[in-house]
């Protein structure tokens, strides 16, 4: 009579062991998947270069041009249409970046809207010859104006 | 070995496993073909609101109510004087403190299709690049194995040849005209 109650105490005292191992694996497994959604990778990611700010880059363009960076910042705008370029708000008012990628490389989605980024690329300079008379049909080959763009090879969100 | 009967089993069976894919990339394909026309992946809202007043500071709560946003705010920018722009979960606000004016841009993802184009644009690299792979090698072989299904006139030396080849010519055709 005793060897019954003695297995029902081991069966008991096993599934209390399985079930706390298989919370365990379920802790493991959230974990690993509350990880996974809270940072997102993109093309190659951010393996670190010299960090910048959108501000340090915009005083002194020039001296970024061709220079790899690592460049954070709010996503105040991305391209609905193919996710091809995003813009980066500065950590001054009035500033933003714009962060433009190969199409198709690498792919920003309208959900990464206010989410931080950190960009990893090269700035380049970007001359603007046309404006609104940009049919293609005019030849126009004067340089109007210029801006600053990073060259994204990766990027990490928040 | 009987190859006509394998050849017309492997078809069939490929054809059945494959006929999913070809429909999520012939679905998508219509749609990704007329991206100039739509956005074939989100549905943009936008919705425009005239303010009476914005304060010119502290205006984030007056916006937001204006709006009737609900989600919470994920960021708050200040693109040029007079200008700011929230972004909430859902809403995407932009806001001329000085006309009143507020823009809203409501994102969302299209059912069905979103996922489709997802699929067919490889958003997902990885292992799905070689899923995609193998079925363009599958939708290879489905085309030459069906040269092969028919005997007779309207086989291969016959029909097969004549409608095979004017499909072949069709690009071919637009490629000369439009390059």
């Amino acid at each position: 009579m005793a060897r019954p109650a003695s297995n029902a105490k081991k069966s008991k005292f096993s599934l209390e062991m399985e079930m706390k191992r298989a919370a365990a694996v379920a802790m493991v497994i959230i974990t690993l998947f509350a990880g996974a959604s809270l940072a997102q990778v993109f093309g190659a990611g951010v393996k670190g270069a010299e960090k910048a700010k959108v501000s340090q880059i915009l005083a002194s363009p020039e001296k970024y041009v061709g220079k790899k960076v690592d460049v954070t910042g709010p996503v105040v705008n991305v391209c609905k249409s193919r996710g091809c370029w995003a813009e980066l708000a500065g950590d001054k008012d009035y500033q933003s970046l714009r962060v433009k990628v190969d199409d198709g490389v690498i792919v920003f989605p309208p959900a990464l809207l206010g989410k931080t980024l950190t960009v990893e690329g090269e700035i380049e300079r970007v001359f603007i010859r046309c404006s609104e008379d940009a049919t293609g049909k005019k030849p126009c080959g004067e340089e109007k104006s210029v801006y600053y763009q990073i060259r994204a090879t990766g990027a990490v969100s928040e | 070995m009987n190859w006509g009967r394998l050849n017309r089993a492997l078809h069939r069976d490929l054809g059945y496993f494959f006929a999913g894919l070809t429909l999520l990339y012939a679905i998508s394909g219509i749609a990704l073909n007329h991206a100039g026309d739509f956005n074939p992946s989100y549905n943009v809202e936008k919705e425009t609101i005239r303010a009476a007043v914005i304060p010119q500071e502290g205006n984030e709560e007056t916006i937001l109510s204006a709006v009737g946003a609900k989600g919470p705010v994920k960021t708050v920018f200040r693109p040029a004087p007079g200008k700011i722009q929230i972004i909430t979960e859902g809403e995407n606000i932009a806001a001329d403190t000085v006309t009143g004016e507020i823009s809203v841009e409501r994102i969302r993802e299209r059912p069905l299709i979103f996922p489709l184009n997802y699929l067919h644009l490889n958003h997902p690299k990885g292992a799905w690049t070689y899923a995609a792979d193998i079925y363009a090698l599958a939708l290879a072989f489905l085309a030459a194995s069906g040269l092969f299904l028919v005997k007779g006139k309207n086989g291969l030396m016959g029909r097969a040849m004549v409608l095979t080849g004017a499909g072949m010519l069709l690009p071919v055709v637009f490629y000369l005209i439009y390059h």
